[in-house]
């Protein structure tokens, strides 16, 4: 579904280029999930945005099913920490947004928002704006609004940092439920180490800016929302934690 | 800026007005002047003239102050926005920007009246040109302000350009578009006033009009008349600015 290879990316600051991203390589099959974690400023948002098509890159090769990444990808879902509500529209018109934006018809776009939003349950608060809504039950409008449009690669970034402990785990619940029933391919960058052992089946852990690949972790155990409770998951923690602070 | 809502209205409002009453007849009664008239004669001659040809004038300025906002507002907000967004553009119209926004363009209006006449043309010129970069400025900051997140995750939707300045750029202004309308409101009607007693042609000339001829006839009543009739446009306009905001811009009063 994505591959990368020999990638490298830089942003001006200052008017300065900086790198960002050195010699990223990594694979991810349809259907997997991958977290992305690492020291602030290490370039995983940027390598979020890369694959979004927000961002070009410098050098590399960059793919997404097969094909160089591009903008406007249709089946590329973003979902971002603060940003992705507009506080002028109400969480239904949130919600049909992207399909409006395609140019689906008014019936269409209402059937497909209704089912999003009540498989989050949020539907009662569809006319409530951003403003009246916590946190938790924002960012399940964010990805009500990424699953109208039937995407098969979902990219987060940082989607529930801003969240306390109890409604963080309750999404990455459903974020959990949500993957194993669509069967897509999901991209989480975060860092938050239980977050990234939680919901990722591949565990990247970069070094800080520029950006590399420290480790690469394998973790088969994740998958039910017991995993939480079990040794394996605490166990894996201790190795991603070690690992950044041996690579830092 | 401190913002007066009408939520108050009844209680508030309402002793405003009486307190603003009482300061103009203490005044009145202090001065003891026939050109100072207290507000209960100033509000009979008010309703008199009113039934004679007060109201044309007033409707007359009122339509003066209407069209050159409207005529303004549409090319400032566009341009605003598009300036917001297009740095490159705006490299080059920020310093032509810079230099005429501070002139006071009031200093034009011989020349304006000498260019377009003394017609309705030179007032609703001048009147826009003034409040078309209040209005330019103030969208224009607004739409630099937008977040860059809030675009990004619009543009990841697969919108473009235009629904960006639709579903993002243009309601993240609309506030402050209202805001700057509502302060080139007193600027407009100040402008007009100004050209009305300058550029006109005799007849039903405007408010402005009026009053420079009650002044010059020393009708001091009708003079106050018109300050009033001035006063009531001021505020209606206002307060239909203020009930606006709240129909366009719901996400603002939660």
């Amino acid at each position: 579904m994505i591959r990368v290879s020999g990638l490298e990316a830089a942003y001006v600051n200052n008017n300065a280029q900086v790198l960002a991203l050195s010699d990223v390589s990594f694979t991810l099959e349809k259907g997997q999930t991958c977290a992305i974690i690492g020291p602030s400023g290490c370039g995983k948002s940027t390598l979020l945005y890369i694959l979004a098509g927000l961002l070009r890159h410098a050098a590399g090769e960059v793919a997404v099913n097969g094909e160089p990444v591009r903008p406007k990808r249709k089946e590329t879902a973003l979902i971002l920490q603060d940003y992705g509500l507009l506080p002028w529209k109400t969480a239904l018109q949130n919600t049909s947004l992207g399909l409006e934006i395609r140019g689906h018809s008014r019936k269409e776009v209402l059937e497909t928002a209704e089912e999003a939003m009540t498989d989050l349950g949020i539907w009662e608060f569809r006319d409530h704006f951003p403003a009246q809504l916590s946190g938790g039950q924002r960012q399940r409008v964010a990805i009500a609004r990424s699953l109208t449009l039937k995407p098969d690669l979902f990219l987060m970034d940082e989607p529930f940092s801003s969240l306390d402990a109890l409604t963080r785990e309750s999404l990455q619940n459903t974020l959990l439920d949500f993957w194993k029933k669509k069967n897509s391919t999901m991209v989480l960058v975060t860092h938050s180490i239980e977050e990234a052992v939680f919901l990722g089946q591949r565990i990247i852990i970069f070094t800080a800016g520029p950006g590399r690949i420290l480790q690469t972790l394998e973790n088969g155990a994740m998958g039910d929302a017991g995993y939480r409770t079990k040794p394996q998951f605490h166990d894996c923690c201790s190795r991603v934690r070690g690992i950044i602070e041996r690579g830092l | 800026m401190g913002r007066c809502r009408l939520k108050h209205f009844p209680v508030n409002y309402t002793a405003a007005v009486i307190f603003l009453l009482a300061l103009w007849e203490i005044t009145s009664l202090l001065l003891n002047r026939p050109y100072f008239p207290g507000p209960y004669a100033s509000l009979l001659v008010f309703a008199h003239e009113m039934g004679k040809d007060l109201w044309a004038h007033l409707l007359v300025s009122t339509a003066r102050v209407v069209t050159s906002l409207a005529a303004a507002l549409a090319p400032a907000v566009i341009l605003g926005m598009v300036l917001g967004r297009e740095q490159r553009l705006d490299r080059y119209a920020s310093p032509l920007i810079y230099l005429t926004y501070p002139v006071p363009k009031i200093i034009f209006l011989p020349l304006v009246i000498t260019l377009l006449g003394l017609g309705e043309l030179s007032k609703i010129f001048l009147i826009s040109v003034i409040v078309f970069f209040q209005i330019l400025v103030t969208t224009r900051d607004a739409s630099r302000q937008v977040s860059r997140g809030m675009v990004d995750s619009v543009l990841s939707l697969g919108a473009g350009e235009l629904q960006i300045y639709r579903h993002v750029i243009y309601p993240a202004c609309l506030p402050k578009i209202l805001t700057a309308l509502r302060i080139s409101l007193g600027t407009a009607i100040a402008v007009l006033f100004f050209s009305e007693t300058i550029a006109n042609r005799g007849g039903i000339g405007g408010i402005g009009y009026y009053m420079m001829e009650a002044w010059s006839r020393m009708e001091w009543d009708a003079m106050f008349a018109a300050i009033i009739a001035m006063g009531i446009m001021g505020f209606a306009l206002y307060i239909f600015l203020e009930w606006l905001e709240k129909r366009v811009c719901p996400w603002e009063f939660l």
